[in-house]
């Protein structure tokens, strides 16, 4: 049905003289960038604009079978408005047209099958892929459904002269933004933690933990916080594909309890590393990644660990949690990675806690500096693993993110150019299988190309940030900090 | 006879002559740096991203000028005409008498002097375009006042600053304020008592609520920093004479209305000689004369070009004057000339060694001035890449961190990360072709080991991983790196490099272990001399060596026995002296003693 209205609208435009007659058909696609081609896309999406190379002259005619619209010309930019009638459709067939030396040819037909929506906003960091120095950074939030971003944060509006400021770890409770928090490093630095719409900037460093907290969890329904704390260094490989290694000298998991303002412990075995933080979605598991390599007291810490860094297999294990008592259960090793010489990051369960999806290389905790950074699923309910081929690529894969519906996921991956860090959307269907990834869209399709920051930590939510930059950046610069209280392990 | 419109044109043609001329020869160095430093892209996003600045516009058009340095003699005859026209469109608006000539010429001196002034600050400008920003600026500051001039009526006039201060300030930052207040000035001075207060009470207003109003929309900046957008920024500690002509040129636009309405309304005794010598004294004052900051700006040039005989001319140029102690960089840059020219192991030691510290306050890492040169060209494109990094993020992509991350990626076989950067430096005019030659690489990777951009470089290659990290300590860490982490197979190149530094390094038996293998891997048919003046040193410390039984040149014997025969003569010599320095200071024995009497 759907290739006869396709033919006739091809009829209709043929006589009506808008693209060539007498094309040649061709069974390869066309030369273009982004590739979109047999993807599932959210029925909500931006248009998805692209670039055709290889010819003189290009005609594109986009179907959903019963609307049709044709581009003309090599960058593909559909109307916003002609965007949406056709994802009314329950697919959007492509057909392009190119012309080279006067004789015109038809190419592949390709579809794009139009799904569940998506989370409309997705947060991310943009940053220079830089090692030292921070340069700008900035927290932004991207509109999917157009091509607006926005202006969360950018450390240029807090940081002065030489006094330099890092601003990391965005994320949202439960896809909402009234409750989100990120950190501020080093100059003015401190928590911006969002309660109920209210910022505020705390210091959750005191002198029995490690560090201020670092990669976070926030719990679904209490106003609880996990974090990793750690201690962190980097060093550089002479003649590596993967340019640098960054390990965590210490690393601890603490919980903050945001109505009593106190920290406490979760883990702190000094053999052990701890790290990510992810609750299940009922909150009462707490899914972590930790490694155990015992430093002999009698050399450097840092020396011992940089020359065995490549034993740093982090397995991931789970911990019970009451979070009306806040008592703990034991760790329970869920994945042990360590005997097949591998290393988990980032575990991130699914909203109906089905699936844990996370990232897994040879060794380390920084895989977006690992090449053979992969994601990985288990399928929670059923107790297996696999590799998610479908997605994963010959680059980095490496943090990744659930819609509030479970139907997508955006993960970040260095397939264009092996160095800076992009944003893929993905879809997940009832059998457990993602569709071929395709980057989020721009509408200048070789913004991404050329774009010189890489994304980080792309979280959705399902509203826009309502606090406005300059009220975050009057915040920031404020040198003070709310401290903290730390409470004890109780012996119990 | 000799109009007085000739005389006019005259009269800013010649300082703009004698200003070419100036920076042409004795700034050469440092337009070319800037150059290198800067970027422009004939790009959308490129121009999006410079916009969403206060000033962005300023910024745009000054990075698309400075392409032009990449030719620093048409560079300097650009900022010539550049600060001529600044200078020439302010005497006219602002209405300077004839009877003051120098004084129009003021906007072109502090133009000048904030340019020569920079130093040391010039690797450290978070800051695109400084060459014409504040020319530009001013030009538009000027603009302002011009179209305020040209208007009748206080409400029109009014109403046009408020909208100038507005709309300019997003696109011209701190320029679009001065403009502001210059205007205002000239409005005050030359309007009647009844409008003054509301002039200057709209001019401040103006001048205070713009980035305000432009930081609750883009929000992309500091509040505080707001005012001073595109007013150039040194790091902390820098000092301020980096600052005094900027200040000052912000400050003459401010207040030359005022000036030119006094010096109308004044005597017209002419005073012009007194003030050209005023301004050439400001100017010799502010103009930098660290030789070897220009030296190290004029080897990097020439390092850029593959000339690495001009780097050693350069260097003994520069150093063979007593007073003048070349710094490390430069020591670095001679060092790495000879070793592509194979002469180090005949004239390292010949020329003149140095430490001398960095005439600046604030102390720039080596590693930020030159550590992706000197990691690509003796073989660890990581670090290379590294620092490419590290500078983009302080300071913004250029040309040269694009270049040489192209280069390292090409070098350690990221194809995919080359061909990013080289379609970048394809959109740039002067970097077209040699981007377009590399792409060509990475479609022929076969062809890297051919290319004479990379064959001395492939050999040096490091093939072993290992975790390490240089702490910014550029020589040191090179140094380490030859001779602590040696490969087994080493190419013949490689020992020649690690030979080099163990000499530098004047530790005899590191020397000896690896002159035995420099034989054993290049089998030199003759021993350049410098290492036969090691040996022949080394093997006579050690007293069970014959040195007979090895094939000294008899200058080299020769040399070594007066050596001998001055330190016995001399034993109480607590450090080399001039008279030492006089008979040795061109062999490895100086070099040698030097290195004693340091540690």
């Amino acid at each position: 049905m759907r290739k006869a209205a396709l033919l006739i609208s091809l009829v209709l435009v043929v006589c009506c003289g808008r693209i060539p007659q007498n094309a040649t058909f061709s069974d390869a696609l066309p030369d273009m960038a982004p590739d979109y081609s047999e993807t599932v896309i959210p029925a909500n999406i931006a248009p998805l604009c692209f670039n055709i190379t290889g010819a003189d002259k290009y005609v594109t005619i986009f179907s959903n079978g019963t609307y049709q619209y044709i581009a003309k010309g090599s960058c593909v930019n559909i109307p916003m408005r002609k965007w949406r009638k056709l994802l009314e459709g329950a697919s959007v067939s492509v057909c392009v047209f190119t012309e080279n030396g006067g004789k015109w040819t038809r190419h592949k037909e390709f579809k794009m099958t139009v799904s569940d929506q998506i989370d409309r906003y997705v947060s991310y960091r943009l940053i220079p892929p830089s090692y030292q120095y921070f340069g700008q950074m900035s927290l932004r939030q991207r509109d999917l459904s157009s091509f607006n971003e926005r202006l969360i944060y950018s450390n240029a509006m807090g940081q002065d002269k030489d006094k330099e400021q890092c601003i990391n770890c965005h994320h949202f409770r439960n896809y909402k933004t009234d409750n989100m928090q990120f950190h501020v490093r080093i100059f003015n630095g401190g928590t911006i933690l969002v309660r109920d719409g209210e910022p505020q900037k705390i210091n959750l460093k005191t002198d029995s933990t490690l560090s201020a907290g670092v990669y976070p969890a926030w719990h679904p329904t209490h106003n609880l916080i996990a974090y990793s704390v750690n201690n962190t260094t980097q060093r550089f490989h002479t003649a590596d594909r993967d340019r640098v290694e960054v390990l965590d000298i210490e690393s601890d998991l603490i919980l903050y309890d945001i109505d009593n303002n106190e920290v406490s412990i979760i883990e702190n075995d000094s053999d052990q590393f701890e790290c990510f933080p992810a609750w299940a979605p009922d909150g009462r598991t707490l899914y972590y990644v930790s490694t155990g390599l015992a430093v002999p007291d009698s050399v450097d810490r840092a020396e011992y660990l940089y020359a065995n860094y490549d034993r740093f297999h982090y397995n991931l294990y789970s911990k019970s949690f009451d979070p009306d008592t806040k008592k703990w259960g034991e760790p329970q090793m869920v994945l042990d990675a360590y005997s097949i010489n591998r290393s988990i990051t980032l575990p991130r369960v699914s909203p109906d806690g089905r699936y844990l999806v996370f990232t897994m290389a040879r060794h380390g905790v920084f895989h977006i500096w690992h090449t053979d950074a992969d994601l990985y699923m288990i399928d929670l309910r059923a107790g297996t693993v696999r590799p998610l081929r479908e997605i994963n690529s010959n680059e980095v894969e490496s943090y990744h993110s659930w819609s509030s519906n479970g139907k997508w996921m955006v993960f970040s991956s260095r397939r264009g150019d092996s160095n800076h860090t992009r944003l893929y959307l993905t879809h997940l269907d009832d059998d457990g299988h993602f569709s071929k990834p395709f980057p989020i869209p721009q509408e200048d399709p070789e913004r991404e190309a050329e774009m010189m920051m890489s994304y980080n930590i792309p979280e959705f939510t399902v509203e826009p940030v309502s606090i406005p930059a300059h009220k975050f950046g009057r915040l920031i610069r404020k040198s003070h900090a709310r401290g903290v209280t730390f409470r004890p392990k109780s012996k119990d | 006879m000799v109009h007085a419109s000739q005389r006019d044109s005259l009269w800013f043609l010649i300082p703009a002559a004698v200003l070419w001329a100036g920076l042409a020869v004795f700034s050469n160095g440092l337009i070319s740096h800037l150059e290198s430093r800067d970027l422009f892209l004939f790009t959308a996003d490129f121009l999006v991203q410079k916009l969403s600045l206060p000033g962005g516009l300023l910024a745009y058009i000054a990075s698309f000028l400075t392409q032009f340095l990449h030719l620093p003699c048409l560079g300097a005859l650009l900022l010539a005409l550049t600060y001529t026209a600044a200078s020439c469109y302010n005497s006219k608006i602002y209405g300077i008498p004839a009877t003051h000539r120098a004084l129009q010429l003021i906007p072109m001196a502090l133009l000048t002097a904030a340019l020569v002034h920079l130093g040391y600050m010039a690797f450290k400008l978070k800051y695109t375009g400084i060459a014409f920003v504040p020319a530009l600026g001013v030009i538009g500051a000027t603009l302002a006042t011009d179209f305020t001039r040209r208007l009748n009526g206080n409400a029109r006039r009014h109403l046009w600053l408020t909208l100038w201060t507005l709309a300019a300030y997003p696109l011209l930052g701190f320029f679009a304020l001065v403009g502001t207040l210059s205007s205002g000035v000239y409005l005050t001075v030359n309007g009647n008592r009844r409008t003054r207060t509301g002039t200057i009470s709209l001019m401040v207003t103006a001048v205070a609520a713009a980035p305000l109003v432009w930081y609750l929309i883009l929000g992309t900046f500091r509040p505080l920093n707001g005012w001073l957008a595109m007013f150039p920024e040194f790091p902390k500690g820098s000092g301020i004479t980096y600052y005094i002509p900027y200040v000052l040129l912000a400050l003459w636009y401010v207040i030359a209305p005022v000036i030119a309405h006094l010096l109308k309304k004044g005597n017209n005794k002419e005073r012009t000689p007194i003030t050209l010598a005023a301004i050439a004294l400001f100017l010799f004052f502010f103009w930098c004369k660290d030789q070897c900051l220009n030296a190290e700006l004029r080897m990097e040039r020439a390092f850029e070009q593959a000339r690495w005989n001009k780097i050693t001319r350069i260097y003994h140029n520069t150093s063979r004057w007593r007073w003048i102690e070349p710094t490390r960089l430069m020591v670095m840059y001679k060092d790495l000339a000879l070793i592509r020219q194979g002469l180090e192991g005949e004239q390292a030691f010949t020329l003149r060694d140095g430490s001398r510290q960095q005439k600046s306050a604030v102390r720039i890492p080596l590693t930020i001035q030159a550590g992706r040169q000197f990691y690509l060209h003796y073989g660890l494109p990581n670090y290379c890449y590294r620092w490419c990094f590290e500078t983009h993020a302080e300071t913004g992509w250029s040309y040269s961190s694009l270049k040489y991350a192209a280069r390292a990626s090409l070098l350690s076989g990221n194809l995919d990360t080359a061909r990013k950067f080289l379609s970048i430096l394809s959109n740039t005019l002067f970097y077209r072709k040699w981007a377009d030659t590399q792409l060509s690489l990475t479609e022929n990777p076969e062809l890297i080991a051919q290319s004479n951009e990379y064959k001395d470089i492939l050999p040096l290659l490091c093939q072993d991983n290992w975790l390490d990290n240089d702490l910014s300590m550029l020589e040191e860490f090179l140094s380490d790196y030859f001779i602590n982490r040696t490969p087994e197979d080493a190419s013949p190149e490689y020992w020649r490099v690690a030979l080099f530094l163990a000499a530098k390094k004047g530790n005899p038996d590191l020397f000896i272990e690896f002159y035995q293998q420099y034989l054993s891997t290049n089998h030199p048919e003759h021993i350049p001399t410098h290492y036969q003046e090691a040996i022949i040193l080394f093997a006579g410390m050690s007293h069970n060596t014959n040195i007979n039984r090895f094939p000294f040149d008899d200058d080299v014997r020769a040399s070594y026995a007066a050596y001998r025969k001055y330190l016995e003569r001399n034993r109480d010599m607590r450090e080399p002296d001039d008279e030492f320095r006089k008979y040795f200071g061109r062999t490895y024995y100086y070099y040698w003693q030097t290195l004693q009497y340091k540690e």
